[in-house]
C-alpha cells in the first residue's frame, strides 16, 4: 500500500467512526540489513511491515488501545470499535481520565523523505557488493600483537507514519535512516574487548561516501589499536577524578542524566521534579552550560512530528545552567508543569507513545579549540597540550574517557551510569591507557562539574533508547570533548583500593 | 485472511520448486505463520488504565520465510498480511525474494520431519481470558492497587498472550500448535521490582509469596542501613543473576560467536571439555519444562525441543547451535535459549535460600544493578552501580544501602566459595559471591 492510500485509509477511519475521539497511527516500515563477519556474508534480511494502532477516548477522557498489523479499512474500523470498548471498560473501573487531547488544535502536514536515493535505489545484490568491499578492507588491519575479529552491519530503514485524529488532524512523514557499523573484537594478553564505530545517514549515500573517503575504516583502525592497548592496560583505581569525555559520552551523559529525568510522564518520580512538576528555574550548573533536545534533519533519530500528530519542537532543557523546560507531550505536559513540546514517540504502531528524546546535546559555551585532526592519537595529544598550555591539567590523574558503551538511569534515586571503552591519563606525559570501570554519578551533581569543551561540536553519536521496553533511535553529542572537574558525586568504578 | 495465505503460500512455493522456466529454481523452503492476540493492562503512578497504559488489545499475523535456491543461495524475509487479503502477483514476489538471496553454505539445511515432544505450552485458562472474559486481568490490577504499600508510587504491567503457530517445510514438516503466556510485574518507587512470567496463570500461593516478598523488601528499604564493611557477605538477588546470565553466559555460549572469535571460549575449549566453572556447577537449557516461559515445542527452524547441557560439573560440553552453526561445528543442532532464564544453574551443593539467609550475620542483598548491559561479556569483568541493596543482619533484612560492585563473573562461577541458594519462587538462585564492594 503506498503512502497516499495509507493517508486516505487513516482519514476515512477517523471520519467514519463517529463515537468517541480517535488517534489513528498507521505505519509502513521497510528494512534491509546485511551482516558480514570476518570476510563472509553472515546474513541478509529484508522485511516490510505495516499496521495500525487506534487509541480511543471516551468523552470523559478514559482511553483504550487496539492494534493489528493489517492496513485495511474494515479492520481499522474494527480496531476503533475494540479500542472504544476497552476505553469504556477502563472508565467503568475508575481509571485516570485525561482530556488534554480534546483541546489541541488540528494539524495537517505531509513531510516527504529527505533521502537522495530512494529505498530501492541499490538492489540487495549491489548492497552486498558494496558492503562486502568495505568490510573486506578491515581484514587488512594488522595489530602488533593479539588478534581482531571484524563484523560489519549495514541497516537501511524507511519508516512512513501517518497520524489522524478525530479533530481532522492528518499528518504524515517519512523517516529514512541508514547506519554502517563496524564492530571489532580485539583479543590480546588473555583479555578481549569489543568496540563499535558507526557512520549514519538517511540512504545508501553513506556507503558511497565511505568508499570515497574511508573515514569509518580509519576510525575502526585507530580504535582497534587503542583497544589493543586497553587489553593490556591496568584498571583505573576506583575514585573521583578530573575528567574529559568524548562527544559520544557527552550524549550518554545528557541522555541518561537529564533527558529521561525531564520527560513529562516521569516527573512524579524524578529528582528534577517537585510534587510532580519540573523544578523550572533550578540552578544546576555553572553559567554557560546548555542541554538542548530537538530533531535535526537527516539525523539518525529525526522525527519531525510527534506520534500524536503535533510538530516536534526543539527544547532548551538547561539554558545557561538553569533548568528551563521539559520534554512534554499532550497528555502529561500540563500536569508536569512544562510546555507541550511535543515529545511523543512510539517504537511502532502497536504501542502507546511516550515522551522521548530525539537528538540531545550538551553544549558548553567556554570552548578551547583543538588542532584539526581525526586521528585518535593526535586528538589525545592535542587535548593534553591544550590543557597543559592553559594550566588546566591536574596532577597525577586527569582521565580522558573514550567510546560510549551505553548507560542507564534511575530518575527516582537520581543515579545514572554509563560505560566507556577505555581511558587515557592525560596527566601522564606517556599518555598511559587504562581499562575504565563504570562512570556513575548523581543527576543533581554532574552538571556542576562541567567546566569547558574542547574542539568542534559533533552531534551524530547514535544509539537506541529502550525506555519502557520501547526501542527507538536516539542520538546526540557535545560541543566537543567536555571537561569535568573532580567531583565526589561522580565516580569511576574499577579496581578498589585494596 | 491468514488462513487463505497459509493455504496458498505453501502451494505457491511447492509449485515454484517444479518451475524450470527461470534461470533460478527454488530448491527448498520453510514457512512459519503466527497468529497471536495479546491483552495488556497497566498501572502508572498508582493509577490503573492511564493514558500511557490503557487496556490494549493487539492482534498480529506474521509470516517468516526461509528459501534455498538451487545455486545454494538463501533468502530470509518476512511478509506482512496483504491489505487485499491475497497476493495478486506471486511471480513478482518470488523475483524480489530471489533478488535478496545471498550465499550461505551452512544455512541451506531444512530439517526433516521428526518426532516432536509433548510440551505443555498452552493454558486453557489463558485462552478463556483472551477469547471470552478478561475480568481476571482487571481483578489482578484492582488487587495490586488495593494492596500496594500506601506510601509507594506503584507501577505495574499485566499481559496475556495466545498464539497459534504453523510450520511447513519442503521436507514435509507440517506443524500446528498453540501457546500461551502470562506476565505480571510491579514496582514500588522504581526500586523494588517483582515479576511472574510463565505460560500459565500464577497459583494463588505463588502470587501471595511474591507479593509478600516485595512488600517486605519495600518495608526494609524505608530506613537506611549500616554501611557495609570488608566482612559483609554479598548476595546477588535472582533478578541480578538473571541479568548476569543474559550479559555474560548467553553471548559466550553462542556457537556463532565462538566460531567468529567473539566469545571468551574457543572451539577447542568445547572439544577438550575445558573446565571453566567450579567443579559442582552445571549449566543447561531445558525447553521441556511444563508451562515455563522459555519452553517450546520446536525451534523456529523445525528442530524438536531437547535438553542441552552447556557445562557439566564445571567442564564445557556444548555451545548452543542453530542449524547453520551446527553445520559449521559439524554437530547436531541443540536447544536454543529464548531469554536469560533459559539457562539453568545446577550445583551439587545448592542450599535453600531461607536456610542460607538465616545463617548470614552480616550481609547485603543486591536487588538491582544499573548498567549491566554496558559490561564486557568476553572478559566477564563488571563494575556496576547498585543503588538499591538491603542490609542483612542476623538473618534479617533491614535498611537500604547503595553500593558499587566490581568483580569478574568467571571468577565467581569458578570459585568454590560461591554459594547457590534456591528459592521456589525463582528460576535463578540467589548467589553468595566474593567481589569488591564499596558504599556510595
Amino acid at each position: 500500500m503506498d503512502s497516499d492510500k495509507i493517508r486516505e485509509l487513516v482519514k476515512q477511519t477517523v471520519s467514519e467512526v463517529k463515537q468517541g475521539y480517535l488517534i489513528v497511527r498507521a505505519q509502513m516500515r521497510k528494512e534491509i540489513s546485511l551482516k558480514f563477519s570476518n570476510g563472509q556474508i553472515e546474513n541478509l534480511y529484508t522485511d516490510t511491515e505495516s499496521g495500525m494502532g487506534v487509541q480511543a477516548f471516551t468523552p470523559q477522557g478514559a482511553s483504550g488501545f487496539a492494534s493489528a498489523n493489517v492496513l485495511a479499512l474494515e479492520r481499522a474500523k474494527e480496531l476503533a470499535r475494540m479500542a472504544l470498548e476497552l476505553a469504556s471498560k477502563n472508565q467503568s473501573i475508575d481509571c485516570e481520565l485525561n482530556t488534554e487531547i480534546f483541546s489541541v488544535s488540528p494539524t495537517v502536514a505531509e513531510v516527504p523523505s529527505t533521502a537522495k536515493y530512494p529505498f530501492e535505489h541499490f538492489s540487495p545484490e549491489e548492497l552486498q557488493q558494496i558492503v562486502s568491499s568495505i568490510h573486506n578492507k578491515l581484514l587488512n588491519i594488522k595489530l602488533e600483537t593479539g588478534s581482531v575479529a571484524w563484523q560489519t552491519v549495514y541497516r537501511q530503514i524507511e519508516d512512513f507514519w501517518c497520524i489522524g485524529r478525530s479533530d481532522g488532524t492528518l499528518v504524515s512523514f517519512t523517516v529514512p535512516r541508514t547506519v554502517l557499523l563496524h564492530q571489532g573484537t580485539v583479543k590480546d594478553a588473555g583479555y578481549g574487548q569489543s568496540f563499535t564505530v558507526t557512520r549514519s545517514g538517511v540512504d545508501g549515500e553513506i556507503l558511497l561516501a565511505e568508499q570515497a573517503d574511508g573515514s569509518l575504516h580509519l576510525q575502526a583502525e585507530d580504535k582497534a589499536r587503542f583497544i589493543q592497548r586497553v587489553c593490556k592496560a591496568p584498571q583505573i583505581p576506583s575514585g573521583s577524578y578530573p575528567l574529559v569525555i568524548d562527544y559520544g559520552l557527552a550524549k550518554g551523559l545528557a541522555h541518561e542524566a537529564f533527558g529521561h529525568a525531564v520527560e513529562s510522564d516521569l516527573l512524579e518520580e524524578s529528582v528534577l521534579g517537585f510534587e510532580g512538576k519540573l523544578r523550572i528555574g533550578a540552578v544546576i550548573s555553572k553559567p554557560g552550560v546548555d542541554i538542548i533536545d530537538g530533531p535535526l534533519e537527516r539525523d539518525w533519530a529525526y522525527q519531525p512530528y510527534s506520534a500524536n500528530g503535533q510538530i516536534r519542537k526543539t527544547v532548551a532543557i538547561v539554558k545557561d545552567g538553569v533548568l528551563k523546560q521539559g520534554l512534554g507531550d499532550i497528555f502529561s505536559a500540563a500536569k508536569a508543569g512544562v510546555e507541550i513540546t511535543d515529545a511523543a514517540r512510539a517504537e511502532y504502531f502497536g504501542v502507546v507513545p511516550l515522551p522521548r528524546m530525539t537528538n540531545i546535546r550538551l553544549i558548553v559555551q567556554d570552548n578551547i579549540p583543538l588542532n584539526n585532526t581525526n586521528n585518535l592519537n593526535q586528538v589525545i595529544k592535542s587535548i593534553r597540550e591544550a590543557l597543559l598550555s592553559r594550566r588546566m591539567l591536574e596532577k597525577d590523574y586527569h582521565f580522558l574517557l573514550l567510546g560510549y558503551c551505553g548507560g542507564q538511569v534511575n530518575s527516582k534515586t537520581g543515579d545514572f551510569v554509563f560505560q566507556c571503552e577505555g581511558a587515557v591519563n592525560l596527566a601522564d606525559p606517556e599518555l598511559t591507557v587504562y581499562q575504565a570501570g563504570i562512570f556513575s554519578g548523581k543527576i543533581l551533581a554532574v552538571l556542576e562539574a562541567v567546566k569547558c569543551s574542547l574542539g568542534t561540536p559533533r552531534y551524530d553519536a547514535i544509539g537506541t533508547c529502550g525506555k519502557a521496553g520501547q526501542m527507538v533511535p536516539s542520538s546526540g553529542g557535545g560541543s566537543g570533548y567536555i571537561m569535568l572537574d573532580k567531583n565526589q558525586n561522580i565516580k569511576i568504578g574499577g579496581r578498589t583500593n585494596d | 485472511m491468514t488462513d487463505c495465505l497459509r493455504t496458498v503460500l505453501p502451494e505457491v512455493l511447492a509449485k515454484e520448486q517444479q518451475n524450470s522456466s527461470k534461470n533460478y529454481r527454488l530448491k527448498d523452503w520453510r514457512v512459519s505463520f503466527q497468529q497471536s492476540q495479546m491483552i495488556t493492562l497497566g498501572i502508572k503512578n498508582n493509577v490503573g488504565g492511564s493514558v500511557y497504559r490503557p487496556p490494549a488489545y493487539k492482534s498480529t499475523e506474521s509470516v517468516s520465510l526461509f528459501l534455498v535456491w538451487d545455486d545454494g543461495k538463501c533468502t530470509k524475509t518476512k511478509m506482512n498480511m496483504p491489505a487485499e487479503g491475497k497476493i495478486s502477483d506471486w511471480d513478482e514476489r518470488i523475483r524480489n525474494w530471489r533478488l535478496a538471496a545471498f550465499e550461505d553454505p551452512y544455512a541451506q539445511t531444512i530439517p526433516k520431519p521428526a518426532v516432536f515432544p509433548q510440551v505443555q505450552l498452552a493454558s486453557e485458562d489463558i485462552y478463556r481470558i483472551i477469547t471470552k472474559n478478561s475480568d481476571y486481568l482487571y481483578e489482578q490490577q484492582k488487587r495490586i492497587l488495593a494492596d500496594r504499600p500506601k506510601e509507594a508510587l506503584t507501577n505495574s504491567s499485566i499481559s496475556v498472550f495466545w498464539g497459534r503457530n504453523f510450520l511447513y517445510t519442503s521436507t514435509g514438516i507440517d506443524l500446528d500448535y498453540e501457546e500461551s503466556r502470562y506476565a505480571l510485574s510491579w514496582a514500588f518507587d522504581s526500586q523494588i521490582v517483582q515479576s511472574f512470567a510463565q505460560r500459565r496463570l500464577p497459583e494463588e500461593q505463588e502470587f501471595s509469596e511474591l507479593w509478600q516478598e516485595s512488600t517486605a523488601n519495600y518495608s526494609a528499604i524505608q530506613k537506611m542501613g549500616e554501611p557495609i564493611s570488608e566482612r559483609t557477605s554479598l548476595v546477588l538477588a535472582p533478578s541480578v543473576v538473571e541479568q548476569m546470565i543474559g550479559q555474560y553466559l548467553l553471548p559466550n555460549f553462542d556457537g556463532e560467536r565462538v566460531i567468529q572469535g567473539q566469545s571468551k571460549f574457543k572451539v577447542e575449549d568445547f572439544t577438550n571439555q575445558v573446565q571453566v566453572l567450579a567443579e559442582g556447577l552445571s549449566l543447561e537449557i531445558d525447553p521441556l519444562r511444563p508451562y515455563h516461559w522459555n519452553s517450546y515445542l520446536t525451534t523456529g527452524e523445525g528442530i524438536p525441543a531437547v535438553r542441552t547441557v552447556l557445562a557439566y560439573y564445571g567442564c564445557l560440553q556444548s555451545p548452543y547451535l542453530n542449524v547453520k552453526n551446527a553445520n559449521r561445528w559439524g554437530l547436531t543442532p541443540t536447544a536454543l535459549p529464548t531469554g536469560a532464564s533459559s539457562i539453568i544453574f545446577k550445583h551439587d551443593k545448592q542450599v535453600l535460600w531461607q536456610e542460607a539467609l538465616s545463617q548470614i550475620d552480616d550481609g547485603v542483598l543486591i536487588l538491582s544493578v544499573l548498567g549491566i548491559h554496558t559490561q564486557n561479556p568476553v572478559t566477564g569483568n563488571f563494575s556496576l552501580s547498585a543503588p538499591t541493596c538491603i542490609r542483612i543482619r542476623q538473618g534479617e533484612l533491614e535498611g537500604k544501602v547503595s553500593l558499587r560492585i566490581n568483580g569478574n563473573i568467571w571468577d565467581i562461577l569458578n570459585s568454590k566459595n560461591t554459594i547457590y541458594a534456591k528459592s521456589p519462587l525463582y528460576d535463578e538462585p540467589y548467589m553468595l559471591v566474593e567481589c569488591k564492594a564499596e558504599n556510595i
